[in-house]
């Protein structure tokens, strides 16, 4: 097949980039979940509207019932930042916000989808999901553009790029739940690049950045202490390196909140339903460090033959399989996927037989977590509430009949885990070929 | 290149198969096009016995019209109560006049298999709910109503087993789900939405043109247009 040339990929890049567009468009002013995007505004909207730096204080005085955290500080400082410039174009934002917050001091945080959309369905319900959420837009696209960039050649790099447009993860995740996981994805992507373009300090600032937003990409940072630095002090500075923006954000915030922003960090009581019981976070501590050995092992291995070990396949595959280990002894979610998404992605454009495997893994965790009205048709009762909140989906009909569902849904989880067992010894036994 | 066209005409084929399932959504048997309003499928707290010829109530506010069913939690551990368990439904507790009863018998407290009692069941340990249905009451949304539970004892089996039904309750409430039913057309679903368009005039217009010039720049970037270009351009360079 003749390679492309940069003028006809650039014009490709165009095409798919307004055909990702046109998709996003037609499901951002339609689609919510539950509280999700409410709850991750609504104390941005607070700290704009009160002049609140240390929202974890604020909360804590004014909301000391709430049993869940708020994210991490860099969350709720970008947010705050797209919230004053969005306000412009969100006239009922305080009535908006006002019912939702009558809502939730009568009821905590709670209710459905149905509940929501009803309650805010005269505040310009439809607006201001579009606009909440136009700025995952550039995480979005930023994201794109790196596996492009990152791609070893010109079709790959599109194809890349096609993917990652269509991406049912991201478009679910994202821009029907309106949870800003794009964010951190990007920051990791962003990582990566940095990483493989030899800017070893910028990567894991960017992963330390990503951690400050959501906590997850904070776990690949002893991935790149030891693959990134050379030696002993090398890997101490970058060390070093990334700690900063912690001790920037934190400390400060540690100090106002009185100890109560690492909540956000650590997120103790809520951590068993990220990663499951005592014996799942030893597996992925087992199987964490197995890896970790194998990269000290492959860099004297590199060492030896005087071949560079930091490039993308490898590193890649790396974080692929760190993810992947995450979601066989975890507690994953089908949204979680998106996390993984584009390190899944540029290994198909690697292994192009991945992307049935990729298929595979979305179709046998989406029967399995996305088993209810709410993460299906209740996605859509913006446009009328009662209506989508009573549509059945395919298990409601497999209940009527009594087909045995809990025996579907358990063959489904076993099916994704051995997906997940091949997709992870595919990107093993590819990782040095580069 | 072939994996993203297959993804996209995948998207277009599942954006026709759910347009023609809503499309038909109003055929549908009406026991399937249900919604929960209140309450989780969520383990209670606790466990309390109904003794017998006693009853245990709850009230609460529903959200929205047609009201149609409540699902209460009932512990595996029920004894079988040799007698019935009468469910009630009134517009308060002081109402003299009831808007449904229902007697289950101790036969049929067990397992149903409802369409919308969705997620999975799997997370209950220690029991299930049970859901009593009547028909959809249209003026429900807000307004109180009140159920209670009640047992009553078959005196000709006095003191041959266990005689209580145990039920949940979560933060001293009963553990119970509402459901309301869903009677409309798809007409009545076309204008709502078209009500809820019609308060935010600027913004639908806005939206619809950006939509149009994304949809407009993806026509102009189609292959065919640069292919009759390239076909053109050789044609003039030989």
């Amino acid at each position: 097949m003749p390679t492309m040339d940069q003028k006809t990929s650039q014009r490709t890049l165009l095409k798919w980039s307004l055909i990702g567009l046109a998709i996003r468009f037609l499901i951002m002013p339609f689609t919510m979940h539950t509280w999700d995007i409410l709850f991750i505004y609504y104390f941005p909207y607070q700290g704009l509207k009160h002049g609140i730096f240390d929202i974890y204080h604020f909360i804590q005085q004014n909301f000391p019932d709430f049993h869940v955290p708020y994210y991490p500080p860099l969350a709720y400082f970008l947010t705050l930042g797209f919230l004053a410039i969005l306000k412009f174009f969100l006239p009922q934002l305080d009535h908006f916000f006002g019912l939702f917050e009558t809502w939730i001091s009568t009821h905590g945080i709670g209710g459905g989808t149905i509940q929501y959309a009803s309650l805010l369905a005269n505040t310009q319900l439809y607006r201001t999901l579009f606009f909440l959420k136009i700025p995952y837009l550039m995480f979005d696209f930023g994201t794109a553009f790196l596996l492009f960039r990152l791609a070893k050649d010109l079709d790959k790099g599109v194809l890349c790029y096609q993917l990652w447009m269509l991406n049912p993860a991201l478009l679910y995740d994202v821009y029907a739940v309106g949870q800003f996981d794009v964010i951190p994805v990007f920051l990791t992507t962003t990582a990566l690049y940095a990483a493989v373009r030899n800017k070893k300090e910028w990567a894991v600032i960017f992963l330390s950045l990503g951690g400050l937003v959501k906590v997850y990409p904070a776990i690949f940072l002893p991935l790149f202490w030891i693959l990134l630095g050379e030696n002993m002090k090398e890997r101490l500075k970058l060390l070093g390196v990334s700690l900063i923006p912690w001790m920037i954000v934190l400390i400060p915030l540690y100090i106002s909140s009185n100890g109560y922003v690492l909540d956000s960090i650590f997120i103790t009581h809520m951590l068993y339903n990220v990663t499951g019981g005592p014996i799942r976070k030893v597996l992925f501590i087992a199987g964490y460090a197995c890896l970790l050995v194998s990269v000290v092992r492959g860099g004297a291995v590199a060492c030896a033959k005087r071949v560079p070990l930091v490039n993308v396949t490898y590193l890649n595959a790396l974080i692929l399989l760190v993810f992947l280990l995450y979601i066989l002894v975890g507690l994953t979610k089908f949204r979680y996927l998106v996390w993984l998404s584009p390190f899944l992605i540029l290994a198909i454009a690697q292994d192009q037989k991945l992307a049935w495997l990729g298929v595979a893994l979305l179709v046998f965790l989406a029967e399995v977590h996305l088993s209810g009205n709410q993460v299906q048709w209740g996605l859509f009762d913006p446009i009328c509430p009662t209506f989508f909140a009573s549509l059945p989906i395919m298990d409601s009909f497999l209940v009527a009949f009594t087909f045995p569902l809990a025996m579907i849904h358990k063959v489904s989880y076993f099916l994704f885990l051995g997906t997940t067992v091949v997709i992870g010894y595919r990107v093993w036994k590819r990782r040095n070929s580069y | 290149m072939e994996t993203a066209k297959f993804l996209l005409m995948t998207y277009g084929l599942m954006a026709i198969i759910m347009g023609g399932f809503i499309g038909s959504a109003d055929q549908l048997p009406r026991s399937f096009l249900v919604f929960r309003d209140i309450g989780r499928a969520a383990q209670p707290d606790e466990l309390v016995e109904i003794p017998p010829n006693h009853g245990i109530g709850q009230s609460f506010l529903c959200n929205f019209p047609n009201l149609s069913g409540i699902g209460f939690f009932v512990s595996s551990a029920t004894g079988k109560p040799y007698g019935t368990l009468r469910f009630h439904l009134k517009e308060s507790s002081w109402a003299a006049h009831g808007l449904f009863s229902a007697t289950i018998l101790s036969g049929e407290l067990k397992p149903q298999n409802k369409p919308y009692e969705l997620p999975l069941k799997q997370d209950l340990k220690r029991g299930f709910f049970y859901y009593v249905e009547w028909p959809p009451l249209a003026d429900s949304q807000g307004k109180h109503y009140y159920f209670y539970l009640e047992t009553a004892q078959n005196s000709d089996l006095k003191g041959q087993g266990s005689e209580t039904v145990k039920v949940g309750k979560s933060k001293g409430n009963l553990a119970f789900i509402t459901c309301c039913a869903w009677t409309g057309t798809l007409t009545e679903v076309g204008r709502y939405f078209w009500d809820k368009l019609n308060q935010d005039r600027p913004f639908w217009v806005g939206y619809g043109l950006l939509l149009l010039v994304t949809l407009a720049a993806i026509a102009a970037n189609l292959p065919w247009r640069h292919k009759k270009g390239a076909r053109g351009k050789g044609q003039e360079q030989t």
